[in-house]
């Protein structure tokens, strides 16, 4: 096809370059399509008229809108089902395929389909196929093949990147037209941060693609330009083109989604603003106009026809009839004519109160004009090839020749911004508009979405909402707006619209609803079946559901049935719209996956040294340092000789200030004045249902100066936790989280006193530094450490407690002193495997949410009498302690020197008693042993414990509770 | 989460930045006189208010302050004082008459909508 190339409107990327030329498949052929075309725009100007079959009668769809009002364009592209073809742009080898076709959209072989429509009547789903119940399985299978327009290809992997932003501003406009771009100019002006989406890839609007006049013989396209090119220029206005609004919330919370272009790094990117105020200028969309065949490939809102011209260059056919009820419908015909359209005829639905000065235009034309007439019938079994229209009066009947049926109703607003954030609207008599009643705080509307039609009202109208946006901001004063408004007074309000909605056909084959095949027919049958209001009708009908959001039926459907039931105006009730208001990827809700992770700062240097890292909630961590995952070896050595963790993920926080004692005697269950300097306390914390949530270590650095560790996992938690505990209080501390910035390095192992005695000329002796004592020292005069004596996994150990930028020297150190003992590295399963001996719990493996204090055998922990504490989890303590029904922790190991039960096997009789926490064969001990968390009656020394493991083909397996700790009973070797 | 939440320290921010504290019950009550159920009505129950209610809130991504809010659960908004009620306005957008005859003879747009029968 030979587009119009000289027209000033015609976007720049459009421009005819052969150069620019963009190869993309369809049906295994070779189109070609230029750059800036949509999907569906490109398919058309290489002669496609036919895009998909519909949803149940398979009839042939094609272009008719395109800003996506119906599915009629959605087809599959690059793999993707349901691609908006007329709001997506065309790219470089696209592969576009048809949907919801046997054979082509051109000759379906479910084309009979359509004949059969009495057969489906509203709601046809909910009353057939159900009796007797045993056809429906049978049934289903049918119906689900037939369902649905794309195919979800199970094994397709959706390409891309996928992006997301939190932009904040003052004044959040939706909609890039003239009011959009006023009120976003209103605002910047006055200082304000302002941000614009508008969903087609470039500003304009309502005036981008019209030739009349604004004022003073200037085009509404170049005022356009002019506004856009302003808007652009200012430092002040963030623009988002091609961006779509799916979501208002409270707050001014908007969201939408950007699509990306082939340059940009993105393919869809969410976008989530929070605005001091927002401006919806969402104009308006045409409304259709319902006759015989009303979608007919060929029948096309003139508005759609006049933007295939002027923005793309595409004349929608050779010969046109236009059936419509407003004066754009007018305005596009005598601008189509002078683009080249032959135009057999305009059918007005109105009698009178066009524009008189457009009826001037068109007989200068010679173009016919029938006032009072509407399309009743398009003809032709694929494409249109002729229409009957009617005298609304006398049902006078004439048919025209065309190729081409501009069609529509009347306009109307896009108002779903509004109402999904509970705004409400009110029928407007005058403009047969749902107007804005009630809208939400801070929000204002402006432009064709109250009613006005006006070029110099729709920018005033503008400007009033960008100064009450930046009124909500304090930037501008009451009296700014009032003298605009006045102003607007005088220009001409809302114009006159018809509440037309279908000719005088009986409405089997006239569709109020493109996606779900509804018929005005339908309609009527749910009217006759007792569906009164609207939002019930189209849950029945199902009207209004599909892709398309009601862009299509949306007002129709209220209108008819108020006319039907012949109910007074104020009586038409909107259907309800919800976000997403326009279908986004659910990838793009996804967003990218960020993988954020934290590493100690001996990362490096121990997967040099063949570390297997895992990923243990926010950290990665060296799990293994062979390929043995039972890590005999890293145990043995730690047994034998002295081994190496890194233990930094360990939560670290200082506490100190006048009050931090009595913050610690909140939050851990001991008596914490017992810590003592030089020792080290172990201690747990519980919460208010005495359910053990952490432990850890405290040293006392000073009066009222402490320094703790936590578990891993809670480090994120015990600021809030300790903050949240005493928020009555009032208490003077401080609570300073040293995670990240202290490493921790467990030197454990009979030989362990060696290594340290190498590095350090002070005193490490048994009696200096005993079990469970702490002390600071100075390595190699420069590296401070906190130096404690613990036994986690039942070996002499020292944990040195170091900053994070001296971690890497004294590692390096530790390592070069402990080679000729053997110093190796050990991870996190070994030592796992190595506490586990001890019985040193862990929890979250030895413990889970209900599990209390005593349940795990830590009761000694908790001093009862420092009640004035109110020691978080005392009182529930003292309530269950006296609990028989509570589960304990039991040592045990497998009869018959079996194998280690899987970790969380659970322990049955007749029913479940309890369940395997951890349970490894250990190379220590020559056998498999194991913690459990049992029922009370199962506790005692010699119990036989039934096993049943996951997937066991019901094959029990015993163990016997046990004496613990299983190694070194005594603890000699943790305080040698 | 379209909620914003007013620190006290940093003001104004967005409601994914702070975590829920639950209703204001009070300070902990004296262990002294507890029984189990007064116990556990402190720890968990709640008065669920349909309306205002003062809660917690603890600004987790922020300056670490527990801090209390009133805020209306049924439009989920805070509110400044206990007894406010956010509400939404009557529209008042300044709706010009019509004045068509003057407008007939000025080419501009088709903004000049005359009376247009009722057809429909
Ligand atoms: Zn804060």
């Amino acid at each position: 096809m030979n587009r119009l190339n000289q027209i000033p409107t015609l976007k720049p990327t459009l421009k005819i370059d052969p150069s620019e030329k963009i190869p993309f498949q369809y049906k295994g052929k070779q189109y070609f399509g230029l750059k800036g075309d949509t999907i569906a725009g490109a398919l058309f100007a290489n002669g496609i008229r036919i895009f998909g079959r519909s949803l149940k009668y398979h009839r042939p769809r094609g272009l008719y809108s395109l800003d996506g009002e119906c599915s009629n364009t959605c087809m599959e592209v690059n793999g993707i089902p349901n691609t908006r073809c007329e709001n997506t742009l065309l790219k470089t080898n696209m592969t576009i395929k048809e949907q919801n076709v046997k054979g082509s959209a051109e000759h379906d072989l479910m084309g009979f389909m359509d004949k059969l429509d009495f057969l489906m009547p509203a709601g046809f789903y909910y009353k057939t196929m159900h009796k007797p119940a045993k056809i429906w399985p049978v049934a289903m299978k049918q119906i689900r093949k037939a369902a649905g327009l794309g195919v979800i290809n199970p094994d397709f992997r959706m390409q891309g990147n996928f992006d997301e932003i939190f932009p904040s501003t003052d004044v959040c406009v939706i909609g890039g037209g003239p009011a959009g771009m006023t009120a976003a100019l209103a605002a910047a002006e006055k200082g304000l941060r302002v941000i614009i989406m508008e969903s087609r890839p470039w500003l304009g609007g309502f005036f981008d693609y019209r030739a009349f006049e604004y004022k003073n013989g200037i085009p509404l396209y170049s005022r356009a330009k002019e506004l856009a090119a302003e808007v652009e220029s200012k430092e002040n206005i963030r623009v988002f083109k091609h961006t779509f609004m799916v979501g208002s919330y409270n707050n001014n919370l908007i969201t939408g989604f950007m699509t990306g272009s082939e340059t940009d790094s993105f393919t869809e990117r969410y976008i989530e603003i929070r605005a001091k105020s927002v401006v919806v200028a969402t104009g308006c969309i045409e409304r259709p106009l319902l006759f015989d065949n009303n979608e007919r490939p060929g029948v096309m809102q003139p508005g759609c026809a006049l933007r295939l011209a002027r923005s793309y260059g595409i004349l929608a056919g050779k010969e046109a009839v236009f059936s419509i009820g407003h004066d754009l419908g007018l305005e596009a015909a005598v601008d189509l004519f002078d683009l080249g359209l032959k135009i057999a005829c305009v059918a007005d639905i109105r009698q009178d109160g066009q524009n008189p000065a457009l009826l001037l235009a068109l007989e200068k034309r010679n173009i016919k004009i029938l006032k009072g007439w509407v399309a009743a019938k398009a003809h032709g079994a694929k494409q249109v090839k002729s229409v009957t229209l009617t005298c609304l009066d006398t049902l006078a009947e004439k048919t025209f020749d065309c190729d081409l049926l501009a069609a529509s109703a009347g306009m109307t607003p896009v108002t779903g911004p509004l109402t999904i954030v509970q705004g409400t609207l009110k029928y407007d008599d005058y403009t047969g508009f749902f107007l804005p009643d009630k809208v939400p705080d801070k929000m204002h509307t402006a432009g064709r979405i109250d009613g006005l039609d006006d070029a110099v009202a729709i920018e005033t109208s503008g400007k009033i909402a960008g100064l009450k946006a930046a009124f909500d901001c304090k930037a501008c004063d009451k009296k700014e707006i009032d003298e605009i408004n006045a102003k607007l007074k005088q220009l001409p309000g809302k114009t006159r619209g018809t509440k037309f909605v279908t000719a005088p056909v009986k409405g089997r084959k006239t569709f109020i609803c493109f996606d779900e095949d509804t018929t005005i027919k339908n309609i009527k049958q749910a009217i006759a079946m007792g569906f009164d209001v609207p939002e019930l009708i189209k849950r029945f009908t199902s009207a209004g559901t599909g892709p398309g959001q009601g862009g299509v039926p949306g007002h129709n459907l209220p209108l008819f049935v108020a006319k039907y039931k012949a109910e007074s105006d104020n009586a038409v009730k909107p259907t309800n719209v919800r976000a997403p208001l326009v279908p986004p990827f659910l990838a793009s809700f996804a967003g990218t996956n960020h993988n954020m992770r934290k590493m100690t700062p001996v990362d490096d240097l121990q997967k040099k040294d063949g570390g297997i890292f895992r990923r243990i909630g926010a950290w990665e961590r060296a799990r293994y340092f062979s390929n043995d995952f039972s890590c005999r070896q890293e145990i043995e050595n730690v047994r034998n000789n002295v081994g190496l963790l890194d233990g930094s993920t360990l939560g670290k926080f200082r506490i100190h200030g006048p009050d931090a004692l009595k913050a610690l005697d909140r939050i851990y269950v001991s008596d914490m004045s017992k810590v003592r300097p030089g020792r080290v306390k172990y201690s747990a914390m519980c919460n208010d249902d005495g359910c053990v949530i952490d432990d850890g270590v405290v040293i006392k650095l000073a009066e009222n100066d402490y320094y703790f560790t936590t578990s891993t996992g809670r480090a994120g938690a015990t600021v809030e936790w300790f903050r949240y505990h005493t928020r009555f209080d009032g208490w003077d501390y401080h609570l300073v989280n040293l995670t990240d910035s202290m490493g921790v390095i467990n030197l454990a192992g009979p030989k362990a006193r060696k290594v340290f005695e190498k590095i350090t000329n002070e005193d490490v002796s048994n009696e200096a530094l005993p079990y469970s004592g702490y002390k600071k020292f100075l390595i190699k005069d420069t590296i401070p450490v906190k130096v404690m004596r613990l036994g986690f996994v039942g070996e002499l150990s020292y944990e040195f407690h170091v900053p994070s930028s001296y971690m890497k020297s004294l590692w390096l150190i530790l390592c070069e002193a402990g080679e000729e003992f053997n110093i190796s590295n050990f991870g996190v399963e070994a030592q796992n495997v190595l506490r586990m001996e001890k019985c040193h719990v862990i929890l979250g493996s030895e413990s889970e949410q209900r599990t209390n204090l005593l349940d795990i055998g830590l009761g000694f922990l908790w001093d009862r009498t420092k009640t004035d504490a109110k020691t978080v989890g005392a009182v529930a303590l003292r309530q269950a302690e006296n609990h028989p029904e509570r589960l304990k922790l039991v040592g045990f190991k497998m009869e018959n020197n079996g194998r280690a039960p899987l970790d969380g096997s659970i322990i049955v009789d007749k029913k479940i008693l309890g369940y395997v926490c951890t349970a490894r064969d250990s190379f220590s001990l020559n056998e498999a042993v194991g913690m459990a968390l049992v029922e009370s009656k199962l506790a005692k020394v010699g119990t036989r414990l039934e096993i049943y493991e996951p997937e066991c083909n019901d094959k029990r397996i015993y163990g016997k509770v046990v004496a613990v700790p299983f190694y070194d009973p005594e603890g000699k070797r943790m305080k040698m | 989460m379209a909620l914003t939440i007013t620190c006290p320290v940093c003001g104004k921010r967005n409601g994914y930045e702070f975590r829920y504290g639950g209703e204001d019950k009070g300070p902990r009550p004296d262990e002294s006189n507890i029984t189990p159920q007064s116990w556990c009505d402190y720890v968990h129950m709640n008065k669920c208010v349909a309306g205002v209610q003062k809660e917690w809130w603890f600004h987790r991504d922020g300056c670490g302050s527990w801090f209390t809010i009133h805020r209306d659960t049924t439009t989920n908004l805070e509110v400044t004082k206990p007894e406010t009620k956010l509400e939404l306005k009557e529209k008042t957008v300044e709706e010009p008459k019509n004045e068509s005859e003057k407008n007939l003879t000025a080419v501009k747009a088709h903004g000049n909508g005359g009376k247009n029968n009722e057809q429909a």
